[in-house]
């Protein structure tokens, strides 16, 4: 059932169907369109954690769900502005929040061009940006237009697979835009959910307490701190919005017979437990099929 | 003058203290009777002098996240489980000295370390009859056991059981949490080359995440995760 719901779920991301967070899916229509590409106008923000989940401490009384929020709605104020559309995979503190498999869900339907996972700590100091720890597709696996590579099942836990490639040069440059902003900036790889499931452009995002040597350490609390943050967010956002338009839509991990087992292989070695598969349509408006 | 009833009432309460020390004299013998009895005599194994050897600990810092490679001399049981368990608890008994780079509470981490061969499952032999792919218990009490046969050295799966409180109190965070993780890996990956592959419990159980961020419900590949080159020798 949970397979048939979430299959219906990356189908209908093809088909650039959005439903509203808890609603089924419905079945997937045939896309209208051949060619899938990302939406440079869409931006998904992730508040990380929420409702009974507080996430991290930080202070007194302080949970990382409020300030994740928080920062999720400047992040969107200031996108938004921007010309941006923003979806957010929570706008409040719901006491039944979605599931990290949930969110990706949300995510993935949109087919947009950046997804931006929000968190903070009171560890470290300045903005900490991972991506997914899955490798890319090597360059000599099938990822062709031709009849038997139009269905391409990828499991779950590497939907990211694909792109990753595109994943790391978003993380450079916002990486770039932090720099330039003057804040302490940490890049790298991370095994955080739901990053590997996530079928855009997708980022980690992680806060922390700013520390200038010889001044007091800035909270991520502080409006300002948290401004400054999603200035050099937003600028770099619309700065890969224009870039986007030169990519090209994620290239699936490659699915036909051997080249399917070899990606379930590397899912295995990549150590990822779960082992539930999604059939995705390559965009070639052939109907979708599950592995058996 | 005394009064009559006053002797025989102090002659009666001398009677009564000297009969109850006597009762108190007689339960303290039989207490000690009981303890002698249940004593175990067995005399304690003569400790055994383990020389110290050298081990690598990858050591995290939570102010660049990076994680470098440091030695350390260290007495180790030679058994490879309890060696294990004693390299993960020194690893961890690290981040609770006062100055260290990576500040976890103090107490204990690692409640077990299970050891599995890879792969996990036992070879079935092809073309054998169900009589003949089951060993008998007779075959196995024989010497003919699974473990007789012809073995090749290969990898193993390194199953590290944490308590729940290391987990529960432990620093929240992307990246603290994820470099507890690289830390335990590369320690393991530095001191054990058979260790291929990692994977954690917590309370015996699997759990989501460390505490609310790092995924361990994968199986992480055992690399080296030092990131920055070891310091001159001191």
């Amino acid at each position: 059932m949970l397979l048939a719901v979430l299959a219906a779920a990356a189908a209908a991301a093809f088909s650039g169907q959005v439903q509203p967070p808890g609603q089924i899916p419905m079945p997937a229509q045939p896309p209208s369109s051949p060619a899938s590409t990302l939406n440079r106008n869409l931006v998904v923000l992730d508040p990380a954690h929420g409702g009974p989940d507080g996430g991290a401490v930080l202070g007194d009384h302080v949970l990382e769900k409020d300030v994740t929020l928080a920062l999720a709605g400047r992040l969107r104020a200031a996108l938004t502005a921007a010309g941006l559309t923003v979806i957010t995979t929570r706008d409040a503190d719901p006491s039944d929040p979605l599931s990290g498999d949930q969110r990706a869900e949300i995510a993935n339907r949109t087919h947009a061009v950046a997804c931006i996972v929000l968190h903070a700590t009171a560890v470290g100091s300045g903005v900490h940006v991972y991506t997914s720890t899955l490798p890319p597709p090597s360059p000599d696996e099938d990822t062709g237009g031709g009849f038997a590579s139009a269905y391409v099942p990828v499991p779950w836990e590497m939907a990211q697979a694909a792109s990753v490639s595109q994943s790391q040069r978003l993380a450079g440059e916002l990486t770039s835009a932090f720099t330039k902003n003057n804040l302490p900036v940490l890049a790298g790889q991370a095994a955080v959910r739901p990053l590997d499931n996530l079928m855009c452009p997708a980022v980690a995002i992680e806060i922390a307490p700013l520390l200038v040597p010889g001044e007091d350490a800035t909270a991520v609390t502080d409006p300002n701190y948290q401004q400054h943050v999603v200035a050099a967010l937003s600028s770099a956002l619309q700065a890969w919005r224009e870039h986007a338009g030169a990519l090209e839509p994620p290239a699936p991990v490659s699915a036909e017979n051997s080249n399917q087992e070899k990606a379930i292989a590397a899912a295995n070695a990549a150590g990822l437990a779960r082992s539930r598969a999604l059939t995705v349509e390559q965009a070639t408006g052939t109907p979708q099929k599950r592995p058996q | 003058m005394i009064p009559r009833y006053q002797r025989i009432l102090f002659w009666v309460l001398a009677g009564a203290i000297l009969l109850m020390a006597l009762v108190l004299l007689r339960g303290c013998e039989q207490a000690r009777e009981k303890l002698t009895r249940h004593r175990d005599e067995t005399p304690l194994a003569a400790p055994v002098a383990t020389a110290s050897e050298t081990v690598h600990l990858a050591l995290a810092d939570d102010t660049d996240g990076s994680i470098t490679l440091v030695e350390r001399e260290v007495a180790l049981p030679a058994e490879a489980t309890a060696r294990t368990h004693a390299l993960l608890a020194r690893l961890i008994a690290e981040y609770s000295y006062k100055n260290s780079t990576h500040p976890i509470e103090s107490g204990p981490a690692v409640d077990d370390v299970f050891l599995l061969d890879l792969p996990l499952s036992l070879p079935v032999a092809t073309g054998a009859g169900p009589a003949e792919q089951q060993p008998s218990a007779a075959q196995l009490g024989a010497g003919n056991d699974l473990a007789a046969e012809p073995h090749v050295p290969g990898g193993q799966l390194a199953v590290v059981n944490l308590h729940g409180t290391f987990a529960d109190h432990h620093p929240s965070g992307i990246e603290p949490e994820m470099l507890t993780i690289e830390s335990i890996i590369g320690t393991l990956y530095a001191n054990s080359p058979r260790i291929e592959e990692v994977r954690f419990l917590v309370d015996g159980r699997p759990r989501e995440t460390l505490n609310g961020h790092a995924d361990l419900m994968r199986t992480y590949p055992a690399v080296s995760t030092a990131t920055k080159p070891a310091p001159e020798a001191r």
